[in-house]
């Protein structure tokens, strides 16, 4: 007979619902996690991650029948390669609508994207908590660096991020394993930069969640062997994951409970208590409806799933959706605007090679509207660039040769060191970027889906000018030839950079905001959203890192409160 | 996507090399056999004209295989069936028909008959290297069709993807490395002798 009473629910096991499910756990909460997808084990359900090109049909590109299942996540040009689409949905069984394009990439399983992210880690600094107030824009963050540098440490000990720290106002330091190593090209333009710009500019390696020495807890999990396979599931355990990491420490308490399969849609609500009593299931495989129980719920199941689950929980109390007297609640989408850098080659290391592939690329922080000479007045906030040199795989002379030995041979032969530098820039928080529900167009579950009506604004597009300007002038500068810049912006849209956020932002006041400083629902204390829509503001850093962190402080919040109540 | 754009993503328009092949022996016969396989999507004809012109662009030397040795005619044909979407595959089947058109078989001259010179001859008038014009391209600059140096440009193109990607090049003529456990930028001769990777 299944248990359907805890004292905690999770929803979600991606990132954040993997801190929040280790985390609850761990402080002895019997906490039940709910999982819309399939079960996915550590290594064991990795098919791909030891396959050679030559393993997969057609060297792994998307075939027909993947891109007929897949057209939305078909349109980011990578998730779909045949060596890890297995973890990104199907889009047929999982529609949604858009009022103006929006690229929702997902994936439906135990780990969810953990499993798959970019892994770069960097926190925001009170720059970033404190512009919305300077500015004027949207709302304040009711949160400053100091209530959360702690937990930025806790996170990184445990996860494992490798790193350069720069001591930078706007990219705080943090607890890092040693950095992977700049290639001889990303050398010169670190230096080069250096020497030619006096507005701070500086070039690092990335800072990412790999082990690059000794081990971390969880499930097997070992340095970095630098084989780029990062997508397909990593059998060394090497980056961070939910499935390597945060589940197998929360399975270890014998307090957690995982359920796959279990689609949760909304949230139980008693007026007598002002409090949520637990949430509604659907079995995705059997369809049944079924309700769990706990006194504290917490919900990590990404920006937008999380906002639909509350809209879609109405009550007398809350007739537009749980906590949401403020309007806010799905409103406010950001990503971050990117697809937009220059491109160049590098002479003069012809006689060098890469050993390994470092699945790991540059960062130049942000040094944008900083103060003093960094300000621009065309834009507020910035971006920062990620990308790096590689040597191409072939030699150019291919293109030189018609067919025969001499082909033969430079295809044999490494080409010339290219270098790219890619920004990634905030967005401003707009209310009218937003997604609602569709209660006519229903999902093979009954359930509504989701619509999507956002574009990137005005400041965006005036920052891409200077994103691809700057890009441009480093290259130049550092000597490099044939200097290109780019901007894919026609061919780009919101969602894409996959850092969706802010749909249920937190606020000072229940009034204009959906949570409060604790990632706590203004109006109903034991619900707790802390995926990516809490998000008060974007900043330009890639965001992961911050919903782990805001995750292991409200789930302290959470069982400190609970124990009150016990 | 434009097809423009949609051929130079294939790596198609920017146009391939000319440059006489002096030491490639003109007169050898084509005796590459096409009955061993069956094709997913080419007709016959075809496969017999893609399996005489992987081999010339890839031919066997002293210490590396031919394209069709290691399958490469197999891999082209999957990949169009399976990766190419319906109309991509349309106007691919298209302009190979336009090239087999080029070979002037009639009743007592079957695709069996084409020489060996006959193809270097069309692949030595159309196929473009980096600086060269694509007039037929030129004549029709939106037209949705490959032009017949475009296509050769595309078997070219697949052909040496294939031929990479295949796994007796990966692992024996590249430098294969599947777990490096390091990174760092080293010297080429000492890490690869001056190959590149597999991976």
């Amino acid at each position: 007979m299944e248990n359907h009473q805890y004292d905690a629910i999770v929803v979600g096991t991606g990132i954040s619902g993997g801190w929040a499910a280790k985390e609850l756990c761990e402080k002895g909460l019997k906490t039940l996690v709910l999982e819309r997808g399939r079960m996915i084990k550590h290594v064991e359900d990795y098919p791909t991650a030891h396959l050679d090109p030559w393993d997969l049909p057609n060297g792994g590109e998307a075939s027909n029948e993947t891109k007929e299942r897949k057209p939305k996540q078909h349109r980011t040009g990578f998730v779909t390669d045949e060596a890890h689409q297995h973890f990104f949905v199907d889009d047929l069984k999982h529609p949604y609508n858009e009022d103006r394009r929006f690229d929702w990439i997902r994936g439906y399983h135990v780990g969810g994207r953990s499993l798959m992210w970019g892994r770069q880690s960097y926190r925001l600094s009170d720059i970033d908590f404190e512009a919305n107030k300077k500015e004027n824009i949207a709302v304040d963050w009711p949160v400053r660096y100091k209530d959360i540098s702690a937990w930025y440490d806790k996170v990184e000990e445990y996860i494992g991020v490798s790193g350069e720290n720069l001591g930078l106002k706007q990219l705080p330091d943090q607890k890092l394993l040693k950095p992977m190593n700049l290639n001889c090209v990303e050398k010169e333009l670190k230096s080069k930069i250096s020497e030619n710009f006096d507005d701070g500019r500086l070039l690092t390696i990335g800072r990412t969640a790999h082990i690059t020495e000794g081990t971390k807890p969880g499930e097997g999990r070992s340095t970095c062997q630098y084989r780029d396979r990062c997508m397909r599931g990593c059998p060394f355990g090497a980056y961070f994951s939910s499935n390597s990491s945060t589940l197998p420490a929360a399975e270890a308490t014998g307090n957690m409970t995982l359920r796959p399969n279990s689609i949760v849609h909304e949230v139980i609500y008693d007026d007598v208590t002002k409090k949520a009593t637990g949430v509604r299931v659907i079995d995705a495989e059997t369809k049944e409806v079924i309700e769990f129980k706990a006194k504290v719920i917490f919900l990590c199941a990404s920006a937008i799933a999380s906002a639909s689950i509350l809209l879609q929980s109405k009550s007398d109390r809350f007739p537009n959706g749980l906590g949401n007297d403020s309007g806010e609640l799905g409103h406010n989408l950001m990503d971050h605007h990117f697809h937009v850098g220059a491109v160049a080659k590098a002479d003069g290391y012809e006689d060098k090679i890469e050993k390994g592939r470092r699945a790991n690329g540059i960062y130049i922080p942000r040094f944008r509207n900083l103060g003093g000479n960094t300000n621009s007045k065309a834009f507020k906030r910035g971006y920062g660039y990620q990308g790096g040199a590689s040597r191409s795989s072939m030699s150019e002379m291919v293109a030189e040769l018609k067919y025969g030995p001499e082909l033969k041979e430079a295809i044999l032969k490494p080409g010339e060191w290219n270098v790219n530098l890619l920004a990634f820039g905030e967005t401003l928080p707009d209310h009218s970027n937003r997604m609602y529900m569709d209660y006519e167009k229903l999902d093979e579950w009954g359930l509504p889906t989701i619509t999507f009506d956002a574009a990137f604004g005005e400041n965006e597009m005036a920052m891409r000018e200077d994103m691809r300007v700057q890009a441009e002038n480093m290259l130049k500068t550092a000597g490099f030839k044939e200097v290109e810049g780019y901007d894919n912006s026609e061919n780009t849209a919101m969602g894409l950079g996959i850092h969706e956020m802010g749909t249920a932002r937190m606020g000072r006041d229940p009034k204009t905001s959906v949570l409060n400083e604790y990632n706590q629902v203004h109006t109903c204390s034991n619900v707790y959203v802390t995926d990516g829509s809490f998000m008060t503001s974007s900043g330009c850093q890639n965001p992961s890192l911050t919903y782990m962190a805001f995750t292991a402080r409200a789930a302290d919040h959470a069982a400190k409160e609970f124990k009150k109540n016990a | 996507m434009k097809r423009r754009d949609a051929l130079k993503k294939l790596g198609l328009a920017a146009g391939f090399a000319i440059t006489a092949p002096s030491i490639f022996s003109m007169l050898q016969s084509c005796t590459a056999d096409v009955k061993t396989w069956v094709p997913k999507f080419l007709t016959s004809n075809e496969q017999a004209v893609l399996t005489n012109l992987v081999d010339i662009i890839l031919p066997k030397t002293a210490t590396t295989p031919s394209a069709t040795e290691v399958k490469v005619p197999q891999f082209i044909d999957q990949y169009i069936y399976e990766v190419l979407d319906i109309k991509d595959q349309e106007i691919t089947r298209a302009a190979f028909n336009k090239f087999i058109g080029f070979l002037k078989l009639t009743e007592t001259k079957s695709i069996s008959d084409v020489t060996t010179e006959e193809y270097t001859a069309l692949l030595d008038e159309y196929l473009l290297i980096t600086e060269d014009i694509d007039e037929e391209r030129e004549a029709n600059l939106e037209a949705e069709i490959m032009t017949t140096s475009e296509f050769l440009g595309q078997v070219k193109w697949m052909t040496i993807s294939a031929y990479r990607n295949s796994e007796q090049v990966g692992e024996n003529i590249l430098v294969y490395d599947p777990i490096p456990a390091q990174y760092y930028c080293g010297d080429l001769q000492e890490l690869t002798g001056g190959k590149s990777y597999s991976l």
